[in-house]
C-alpha cells in the first residue's frame, strides 16, 4: 500500500473520528464540572451560557485559521490525519516539522517514496515528539495551582495583580521582538492595538457598551485585512 | 441559592480542584493512549509497522527539543488556565486561540483574576474554543471543494499568517488599561513588566551572539539568532520570576497600587 493510499484510507478516518469524539467527551465532562461549580458559587445558567457564547464568538476567526492550516498540511498528511493532529496537542508548524523529520529518517526524498509504513512512522513521530506536556501536566500542574491558591488566600490584592503578570509576560515576549525593525507583522500589531483602543475609547465616551464588546474582534479583523497592504508594501 | 465561601481553601474549592485535576490526569492519560495507540492500530491494520529503532531515531531528537519547552508550557500555562490546563494542552493551539479567547472572556465577564470564578471561566472558555474549532474544521472538511480556493487564496493566506500579531495587538489595548477584571483596578501595572520588556529587547538585539555562544544555532542547524524564534517558551519561563518578584517589590513599595471592588486608589495611586 502506498503512502497516500494509507493517508486517505477509511481506517484513518475512523481512527481520527474516535480520537475527536474522545476529546469532545472529555470537553463535555470538564464543562459539566465547571457548570456545577458555577452554580455552587452562586452563578446562574445564563451566566455560564454568556461565558460560553462569548468564548465561542471570539474563537471563530482563529478557528478559521486552524482550518487554513489543515489545507496547508493535508497535501502531506492526508485529510483525516490533518484533522486529528489539528484537534490535538501541537500546531501546524510542528506537524510539518515532525513529518519532515520522520520522512527524512527513512531517507525518503518525499512521502510518495515511503509507503504505508512511512505514513505510520509519521504518526508515531508526531505523537511521541510532542507528548511531553501530557505527561508533565499530571505531575506538576496541581502543585503549581495549589501554590498560587496559597498566595491568593494571603493577599487578595497581590493575587489579583500577579494573576495578570503571567499573561503580561507572554504578551511582552511576543510583542517586544516585533518592535525591532519595521515589518508587516509590527504594523499589523499596531493596527490592531489602535483600532481596539479607539473603539474602547469611543465606547467609554458614548456609553455604547456594544462597541467595547466588539472592539477585540474588530481590531483583529481590521489588522488582518491591513496585513495584506503592509505585506505588499514591505514584504513578509 | 446558599452562597458558599468564594475565596481561599474552603472544602468546596478543594473538592472542585481535586476533582478537576483527577479528571485532567485521567484525560491526559487517555489522550496519550490514543496518540500512541492510533499509529499502532493502523500499523497492524495496514501490516506496515515501522521498525522500533527507526521510529525512536526519528522521534527522540524531536522529543529532546520539545520536552523542555513542554515543561515550561506546563509551568507557564497552569497559572493562566488553572484547572483548564489539561484540556488546553490536550487540544493545543494555545497561543493563537486559547490564550486570546481566555483573555477576552475574562474581560467580558469582568472576572477577578485568580478567583474561583476565573478558574471556572477558563474551563468554559477552553471547552467553547475547542468545540468551535472542531465544528469549523469539520464543516471545512465537508465543504472542502468550494472552500479550498477561497481559503488558499494568497490574500487570505497572508491575513491568516498575521493572526498572531493581530491577536496580540488587540490584547495589548486591554493590558494597557487599569482594569484587571472583576472590579479590581491597578495603577502602575505596566511598571511591573518593565524588566521583562527590557530583557526581551536585549535578547532580541543580541540573539545572534547569544545563540552562537550557547551553541543553539548549531543545535537548530541555522545561522543567526534562534532564541526568539525557536526558544521563546524558555525566554518566557525565565522572565516569569523576574516579572513576579520585581512586581512584588514595586507593589510592596507602593509603586503598583491595587484596589479591590468598592475601594479607590489614593491620589498618588499608592496603597499607602
Amino acid at each position: 500500500m502506498g503512502y497516500f493510499e494509507a493517508a486517505g484510507h477509511a481506517a484513518v478516518y475512523a481512527a481520527a473520528l474516535v480520537g475527536i469524539l474522545y476529546i469532545a467527551a472529555l470537553g463535555a465532562l470538564f464543562f459539566r464540572r465547571a457548570y456545577l461549580r458555577a452554580a455552587e458559587l452562586g452563578h446562574t445558567k445564563e451566566w455560564v451560557m454568556k461565558a460560553f457564547k462569548t468564548a465561542a464568538a471570539y474563537s471563530l476567526i482563529p478557528a478559521v485559521t486552524v482550518l487554513i492550516g489543515l489545507f496547508t498540511i493535508a497535501p502531506l498528511l492526508g485529510v483525516p490525519l490533518s484533522w486529528w493532529r489539528l484537534s490535538v496537542v501541537g500546531n501546524t508548524a510542528y506537524e510539518i516539522m515532525a513529518a519532515d523529520t520522520a520522512l527524512g529518517a527513512r531517507g525518503a526524498g518525499g512521502a510518495a517514496e515511503t509507503g504505508a509504513a512511512g505514513f505510520v512512522l509519521v504518526m508515531f513521530v508526531m505523537a511521541i515528539g510532542i507528548i511531553g506536556g501530557l505527561i508533565l501536566a499530571p505531575l506538576l500542574s496541581k502543585r503549581v495551582q495549589k501554590g498560587i491558591l496559597k498566595i491568593s488566600v494571603k493577599d487578595r490584592r497581590w493575587s489579583a495583580y500577579s494573576a495578570g503578570t503571567y499573561m503580561g509576560t507572554i504578551i511582552v515576549a511576543l510583542v517586544v521582538p516585533l518592535l525591532f525593525g519595521v515589518s508587516a507583522a509590527l504594523l499589523t500589531l499596531v493596527t490592531a492595538a489602535l483600532v481596539t483602543a479607539a473603539m474602547n475609547a469611543a465606547a467609554k465616551r458614548t456609553g455604547a457598551a456594544r462597541l467595547a464588546e466588539f472592539s477585540f474582534v474588530a481590531g483583529m479583523l481590521a489588522a488582518m485585512a491591513s496585513s495584506v497592504l503592509w505585506t505588499r508594501l514591505l514584504g513578509g | 441559592m446558599k452562597k458558599r465561601k468564594k475565596r481561599g481553601g474552603g472544602t468546596d474549592a478543594e473538592r472542585y480542584m481535586n476533582s478537576m485535576h483527577t479528571l485532567g490526569r485521567l484525560g491526559a492519560a487517555g489522550a496519550v493512549v490514543i496518540l500512541i495507540g492510533m499509529p499502532v492500530a493502523l500499523g497492524l491494520i495496514f501490516n506496515a509497522m515501522p521498525r522500533a529503532g527507526e521510529t525512536l531515531r526519528a522521534a527522540l531528537p524531536l522529543l529532546a527539543i520539545f520536552l523542555p519547552s513542554n515543561l515550561f508550557e506546563v509551568l507557564t500555562y497552569t497559572p493562566v488556565f488553572g484547572s483548564a490546563v489539561y484540556l488546553t494542552l490536550i487540544t493545543g493551539e494555545v497561543v493563537n486561540l486559547k490564550l486570546p479567547v481566555l483573555n477576552s472572556v475574562m474581560g467580558a465577564m469582568k472576572a477577578e483574576p485568580g478567583s474561583q470564578e476565573a478558574d471556572v471561566l477558563a474551563v468554559i472558555a477552553v471547552c467553547a474554543a475547542s468545540l468551535v474549532t472542531a465544528a469549523v474544521v469539520a464543516a471545512g472538511i465537508a465543504l472542502m471543494a468550494p472552500l479550498r480556493p477561497i481559503l488558499t487564496a494568497p490574500v487570505v493566506r497572508t491575513a491568516s499568517a498575521n493572526i498572531v500579531p493581530a491577536l496580540f495587538g488587540a490584547l495589548l489595548a486591554g493590558v494597557a488599561g487599569r482594569e484587571l477584571g472583576g472590579g479590581v483596578t491597578a495603577r502602575g501595572r505596566l511598571l511591573g513588566l518593565f524588566p521583562a520588556a527590557a530583557l526581551t529587547a536585549l535578547i532580541t538585539v543580541f540573539d545572534g551572539r547569544l545563540s552562537a555562544f550557547l551553541g543553539l544555532d548549531k543545535l537548530m542547524g541555522q545561522e543567526g539568532g534562534v532564541i526568539i524564534p525557536s526558544f521563546r517558551s524558555f525566554v518566557i519561563i525565565a522572565l516569569l520570576p523576574v516579572t513576579y518578584f520585581f512586581g512584588k517589590w514595586m507593589y510592596k513599595r507602593g509603586y503598583i497600587a491595587v484596589a479591590l471592588p468598592g475601594e479607590t486608589l489614593n491620589r498618588r495611586g499608592r496603597n499607602r
